[in-house]
């Protein structure tokens, strides 16, 4: 009777021990239903072993009970693998972590510890106590580092991580086994020389992973550092071409200005009204506009940016689109990866482009605006009145162009979802214009 | 019924605008009048500070010489009186517009530096608000102010489809006959503050059940007047008999 208490009661803190790990480090949806539903499963696995007497597979055998109940909630083998198998590990760390300080400063003999019911009872709550903190720490280096964007790539850095987590649990488990097999007890050398070599393999495996982790963004860096180069260069080509056209102004001008003293000389008002209507009068408004709409975009400071939208504008005003544009603020840093915006931006862009092209008043309008928390950009453009609706639009497999083209605002909405969590797009139509609107929310550093 | 305030720093130009205005008000035949005209912004937010649960429209000059420029007064304004119409005044063909109609909802803009087009560009805006206003409020054109990305905008309640969540947290999708707009929320609270009309089909979808045109049943779909379709779970298919 006495024994059965003491069974239940000892694996109820071993589950709940699970439950508050998971509670710790997971970071997807994870209601206080699913950790009941933890430790019950890991209660009733636990117990069953105990009684048949098989709790040497107890590890093996949670961690495959525990990757089979994540997944059937979270749906994603990979991440419930990493969960279930760091869940042991910290378990393990704090198992050894325990055992050292029982018999080092409580001065227990191993052997007292397995036998002795209130002791060994007590040894499992400090295993908890251990691993709440250690999961805690973990939790807060996870905030810090932003797992939850590396968790939905889905990337072979992450399969890497997982694969070598693995084998850390499985090295600690079969080298305990090896201890009990070659001592038949824990002395105090024995069990610290077991805590600090699961210890430095577990902090090898870490290193090991981020510095893989490091070189691949390494990697990442220099090729977008490429990119920068060349449409930094492209933009530098458009200021040269800028400063050609104010050169070939002034000639103009000081011609011009020759013409109308001559005409003023002549004393022949007609010749200059003519002159006024018919030549200056026209060039001088395409002179107007062509330049402001350039000139807007200094206030993107992101040169990245910058150059991309300018190229886009030029690539519509060459086909007579009324340009639009206004920046408003000076926008220094965005939360989304530069590349993935010049993406988004550039679907966005060509889409406005080729609607408004099917019109008779073609227009597109751009809007960069930032307040307190967000940078929002407004895209708007004229189209026909037999535009489909927007839903239509989003639809696989849907295109204005033809079958198996149109693959672009489908692009935009998945390079958002996996892994934006702060870029919304709304879109809509009224009144013949398109509008879209991207809003990027700012990360706040805490 | 929908009154007007006006806030305008050059004293001879507010004249102006306050005579053209009480013209057109009667050429039009509007029963509204002018409540305020002033140079001072705090004015303003005063008097709307005495007048909560009143719609205005608003004639602001984007550049005022004051503490508060065009559009901080007309931010102001949004914290007290959120369906009034903004309309700014301004002297150069407004570079800014977009901006301002994100920023505050503003309904229109107004050039002031030739008369002619000012009293035209009067006329019409206040022609347009005051249709609007009262489809509005005649025809029971409800609007919902939901409040996304830390700036309220009112969507008309008849155009409304349905709300979907999306696989991020508390991240919505709503979908209208115009278009689809993401949001933070949760559908709960959405659920709560919508009208009896409409049902949670699913545990992602929350439905105008007046914009649906049919359901499909065996395979548990619904399609919405304008194409556009959502799921109904099979524990839930029962009730939406109930609205369809």
């Amino acid at each position: 009777m006495y024994n059965i208490i003491f069974n239940m009661a000892y694996v109820l803190v071993v589950s709940i021990n699970i439950g508050i790990i998971i509670n710790n480090i997971i970071i997807s949806k994870f209601d206080l239903k699913h950790i009941v539903g933890v430790i019950a499963f890991s209660f009733s696995t636990l117990y069953l072993l105990l009684i048949y007497k098989e709790d040497e597979f107890s590890t093996p055998v949670l961690t495959i009970v525990l990757i089979i109940y994540l997944y059937i909630i979270i749906r994603s083998l990979i991440y419930s693998i990493f969960v279930s198998v760091v869940t042991q590990i910290i378990i393990a760390l704090s198992d050894a972590f325990t055992g050292m300080i029982f018999m080092d400063i409580f001065k227990f003999d191993y052997s007292e510890i397995l036998s002795n019911k209130i002791i060994y009872l007590f040894a499992a709550v400090s295993i908890l106590l251990m691993s709440t903190i250690i999961s805690k720490l973990l939790n807060i280096f996870f905030r810090k580092i932003k797992y939850n964007n590396f968790f939905n790539k889905n990337n072979k850095n992450l399969f890497l991580l997982v694969l070598s987590l693995i084998m850390v649990l499985t090295s600690i488990y079969l080298y305990l086994i090896l201890f009990r097999y070659l001592f038949q007890t824990y002395t105090k050398v024995v069990v610290i020389v077991n805590f600090s070599v699961i210890s430095i393999f577990i902090t090898l495996v870490i290193i090991i992973n981020y510095l893989n982790a490091r070189n691949y963004m390494h990697k990442l860096e220099n090729k977008y550092k490429d990119e920068e180069l060349k449409s930094l260069n492209k933009y530098t080509y458009m200021i040269e071409s800028q400063s050609d056209d104010l050169r070939k102004f002034k000639h103009d001008y000081t011609n011009v200005i020759k013409v109308i003293g001559y005409y003023i000389e002549m004393d022949d008002i007609n010749k200059l009204k003519n002159f006024y209507r018919e030549e200056l009068l026209p060039e001088s408004e395409e002179i107007m506009v062509k330049d402001i709409s350039f000139t807007k975009l200094h206030h993107i400071k992101i040169n990245p940016i910058k150059v991309f939208i300018s190229s886009k504008i030029n690539i519509a005003e060459k086909r007579n689109i009324k340009i639009h544009i206004e920046v408003e603020g000076d926008i220094n840093e965005i939360s989304i990866g530069i590349i993935d915006l010049c993406r988004i931006l550039g679907i966005l862009f060509d889409n406005a482009i080729e609607a408004a092209e099917l019109c008779k008043n073609k227009f597109i309008e751009l809007a960069v605006m930032k307040d307190d928390s967000n940078i929002i950009f407004i895209i708007n453009n004229s189209c026909l009145e037999s535009t489909p609706p927007v839903y239509k639009l989003y639809k696989k497999n849907f295109s204005t162009k033809g079958i198996n083209r149109g693959v672009g605002l489908k692009s935009v909405m998945s390079i958002i979802n996996t892994n934006y969590s702060n870029v919304s797009l709304n879109t809509s139509i009224e009144n013949c214009i398109f509008k879209q609107e991207l809003i990027i929310c700012n990360f706040t550093n805490d | 019924m929908l009154n007007i305030i006006i806030c305008e720093d050059n004293k001879v130009q507010l004249r102006q605008i306050q005579d053209i205005i009480e013209y057109e008000l009667t050429n039009l035949k509007i029963d509204s009048s002018i409540d305020l005209a002033t140079s001072n912004p705090k004015d303003v937010i005063d008097y709307l500070r005495k007048n909560k649960e009143k719609c205005f429209i608003y004639f602001l000059d984007v550049d005022l010489k004051a503490d508060m420029n065009g559009i901080e007064l007309a931010k102001n304004i949004r914290k007290y009186d959120l369906r009034g119409y903004i309309v700014f005044v301004t002297s150069h063909v407004e570079s800014s517009f977009l901006t301002f109609k994100y920023k505050v909802q503003a309904f229109d803009y107004i050039l002031k530096m030739d008369d002619d087009i000012l009293r035209k560009d009067i006329s019409e805006c206040l022609f347009q608000a005051y249709n609007n206003y009262k489809r509005i409020t005649s025809e029971e054109r409800k609007t919902i102010a939901i409040k996304y990305n830390n700036k309220v905008t009112n969507f008309y309640m008849d155009e409304i489809l349905f709300f979907e969540t999306m696989e991020i947290d508390h991240k919505l999708k709503m979908h209208t006959e115009k278009g689809i707009f993401e949001f933070y929320g949760k559908l709960k609270d959405i659920e709560d503050e919508m009208p009896s009309n409409y049902y949670r089909s699913h545990r992602s979808y929350l439905v105008n059940t007046s914009k649906i045109r049919s359901v499909d049943a065996r395979e548990c779909i619904i399609y919405m007047i304008n194409g556009d379709s959502c799921l109904v779970s099979k524990r839930y298919l029962k009730g939406l008999k109930a609205y369809v």
